[in-house]
């Protein structure tokens, strides 16, 4: 999960795998036998030149001290990686007109599984903006960290993310882009982050 | 076991070996073999770690002796491994883990890319049928006008499917079909019950239906008792590792002979970054390595470099290989480089049960995995066209008890009743699957990800562009009609028929994106497998290939690496090198 860095003594964190815990995303931090929790809450979503940004906080948890709480901290969608499972339906209670209409055989011809909106987000790759100076006594540098979101989900408030973000993704970058549609979704993922 | 072992000296980065070899999977571990014997000193270096079979192989294992199963840790595939749709639980150290291995794609159209970073690589779980291409496929564009020709022919590969069939073992017949072509085979497993009745089903409609072509020893040789190679005793679980080599695996066969050699260095754990150039002659100086591990940086020197990392890995390799003298990539000036990708596709089909055979007492029949072959029947010469697609398909499937009852999960009730329609079927069940072709194409492609993703090493990643034409579709509907017709006619009741094509990669036969080719300007390597810009680098693995034709590819990719290496050492016999 690192390499030494040239600039700085300290080695370089270049990814942490995270997992959704409600609208938080969560994972670990490891060196040696000791393990950090690493905690990221956004209670923001917005777009910059067409891409997601998420800004929230990122709490740190060391395996033995008080956790630390970074306020502010950005999360910028690099790119992702689609699933090869169904998406979840979506979410109930939200206009109907941000739904895009299912995908339909042509001529009777198949369809390739997972493809199209039949198809959504397995993992969003977030550029975490840089957490500089001692946190919470991580002995890395965590100046240009990826998060790895593997968006697996297991709740409502999950699921619900996961389909407005795949949406979303197709909104800003799909075939179908269209800012309007985007606006709709945007406002939805940000209900559910303020909860 | 011992004699890999004993090649797992320490790596020096002073010393110039003859051949530095990236990889150890079937091509990477048949290019060991070559080299040694032929004189070379080799390091062969695996990006992941070495396994030892008598703790790793979970061959003996069965489900109920786990706590999942024989599935997953709850949450395991989602969290960790979320793509690898292959793995169980017995063998899912065989693959990568996605979290530390990521690649991306474009919103709504995905790739499974499955991945084996372990010494031997996908060798450990794969398929094991073991198929020649013919000139139908090599020569393919001259039939139907569809991109170009191989530059090879049949004849040429020939001999090199001799070596690599006779090393490797393969089971099965001589069938005499001109589009297939025969090799020299061990004795093949036998067909089902309902095999049969599916053979005589699928002639009558004017097809083939053969054995299938494996890499499983039904008989032992010298040269594979030699290396301690047994035959099949038919236990059905290959996927969890072979621990008596009866299977085709770099582990058991070829990497164990370049061993003994006493040239082979084996080092596992290494990741390479990117291959190294010398400024003033522009030719591969060696490579840079992170130790998976330790994250030690190192960097090691070979007159040559053989790229055989699985066609994905190698073409990143080249991609993130750049330098002022290959500004797009190692051995790229065409711009080809990452075109062209293809995969097989599946999920079309048919599945149902033979009434004749149901109720009738159960019998192992789950040991032989090697199932049945329809071999390609469309578009073979004019007679056969079709009006609609190009290219075809096979099919693979069979008819045997398996050990779980799968119909279980489709069967309503509950109680007596049920267990008892259960039993009554689950000795019956039958299913075609496809295998096709899928059409190289330009605009399918992987590049580095213009986002800068990166992999737990920092080492970018790649953005892989795929997708299904209408010829795909045309031809998918076509398979899913012919597997219920042939279905039918063998007498099969409650007939599902499959219309989902797999998604790209799914099928792990992904192929192309550094192709060979006659012109440097539309393609990456000769037909040597030689790098046309940079002559000191071989690419060995699927990603020389031009097109995918509808066979399986393992058994191409040794003959290639076979006659790769006898090119090369002659070519420093030459001096040209």
């Amino acid at each position: 999960m690192f390499t030494k860095s040239k600039a700085v003594s300290r080695l370089k964190l270049h990814t942490i795998n995270v997992n959704p815990s409600g609208a938080e995303m969560i994972g670990q931090i490891e060196s040696g036998k000791s393990i950090w929790q690493f905690n990221f809450l956004p209670t923001r979503a917005r777009l910059a030149d067409w891409r997601l940004v998420l800004t929230g906080a990122v709490t740190i948890t060391p395996p033995i001290g008080q956790p630390k709480t970074i306020n502010g901290v950005t999360a910028r969608l690099l790119s992702t990686q689609g699933s090869t499972a169904l998406p979840p339906e979506p979410p109930v209670g939200i206009d109907r007109t941000l739904i895009p209409p299912a995908e339909v055989s042509v001529n009777g011809l198949p369809l390739t599984e997972y493809t199209g909106n039949d198809g959504s987000i397995g993992v969003m790759f977030l550029k975490l903006s840089a957490l500089t100076g001692n946190v919470a006594g991580v002995p890395y540098d965590l100046s240009a960290v990826q998060l790895n979101a593997r968006l697996w989900a297991n709740s409502n408030l999950e699921r619900e993310l996961l389909w407005l973000y795949s949406a979303l993704l197709m909104a800003t970058q799909g075939p179908q882009s269209d800012g309007k549609w985007a606006e709709g979704l945007l406002a939805e993922i940000n209900k559910r982050l303020a909860k | 076991m011992q004699s890999i072992q004993a090649a797992m000296k320490p790596a020096s980065a002073k010393k110039k070996y003859d051949a530095i070899i990236i990889g150890s999977g079937a091509s990477g571990g048949m290019a060991a073999k070559e080299l040694t014997e032929r004189g070379f000193e080799v390091l062969v270096l695996e990006a992941g770690p070495m396994i030892d079979p008598l703790r790793d192989f979970n061959m003996n294992k069965f489900a109920y002796e786990s706590m999942y199963r024989g599935l997953w840790r709850p949450g395991q595939k989602q969290t960790e491994q979320w793509m690898q749709d292959t793995a169980g639980e017995f063998s899912s150290h065989f693959y990568v883990k996605d979290t530390e291995n990521p690649y991306t794609t474009d919103p709504g159209k995905p790739f499974t890319w499955v991945r084996a970073r372990i010494v031997g690589g996908k060798t450990l779980h794969w398929g094991r049928l073991s198929w020649r291409f013919s000139d139908l496929d090599f020569k393919a564009a001259s039939q139907d006008g569809f991109d170009v020709d191989w530059p090879i022919d049949y004849k040429e590969i020939a001999p090199y499917y001799d070596k690599a069939e006779e090393w490797i073992g393969v089971s099965g017949n001589r069938d005499g079909l001109w589009w297939q072509p025969d090799g020299n085979y061990l004795p093949p497993m036998a067909l089902t019950c309902g095999d049969q009745i599916l053979k005589s089903a699928t002639e009558k409609l004017g097809w083939k239906l053969i054995q299938p072509r494996v890499a499983m020893l039904t008989q032992v040789k010298d040269h594979h008792r030699k290396h301690g190679r047994a035959q099949c005793h038919y236990c059905g679980s290959c996927g969890n590792g072979c621990s008596v080599g009866a299977m085709f695996n770099s582990l058991s066969s070829t990497l164990p002979a370049a061993a003994v050699t006493g040239k082979m260095t084996l080092r596992p754990n290494s990741i390479v970054r990117h291959i190294t150039v010398d400024q003033n002659t522009g030719k591969a100086k060696g490579v840079a390595v992170v130790d998976r591990v330790t994250r030690q940086e190192i960097e090691f020197i070979g007159k040559v470099v053989i790229v055989a990392g699985s066609t994905l890995e190698s073409t990143r390799l080249l991609l993130n290989s750049t330098s002022d003298a290959h500004p797009k990539g190692l051995g790229n000036s065409s711009g080809v480089l990452g075109r062209y990708l293809v995969d097989h596709f599946g999920g079309t089909g048919a599945s149902g049960y033979l009434p004749m055979l149901a109720g009738r007492d159960p019998v192992n029949e789950d040991g032989k995995s090697s199932g049945i072959f329809v071999p390609r029947f469309r578009n073979l010469d004019a007679r056969t066209k079709h009006p609609k697609y190009l290219r075809g398909y096979g099919f693979e499937g069979g008819a045997s008890i398996g050990s779980f009852p799968g119909n279980a999960r489709r069967t309503p009730g509950f109680g007596k009743e049920f267990k008892k329609t259960v039993r009554r079927w689950y000795v019956a069940p039958v299913s075609l699957t496809t295998r096709a072709n899928m059409l190289s194409r330009f605009e399918n492609y992987v590049e580095i990800d213009p986002d800068g993703v990166v992999d737990a090493w920092g080492i970018p990643v790649l953005k892989i562009h795929i997708q299904h034409s209408e010829n795909e579709r045309e031809m998918g509907r076509d398979a899913a009609e012919s597997a219920t017709e042939i279905l039918k006619k063998a007498g099969a009741v409650e007939i599902r028929t499959q219309n989902v094509m797999t998604a790209p990669g799914r099928i792990i036969h992904e192929l192309g994106t550094a192709r060979m080719g006659n012109d440097p300007k539309t393609s990456v390597l000769n037909k040597y497998n030689q790098s046309h810009d940079v002559k000191n680098v071989f690419v060995t693995d699927g990603a020389a290939f031009v097109g995918a034709a509808n066979q399986n590819p393992t058994l191409t990719i040794l003959a290639l690496t076979i006659r790769a290496c006898e090119y090369l050492t002659e070519e420093m016999k030459r001096g040209n090198i």
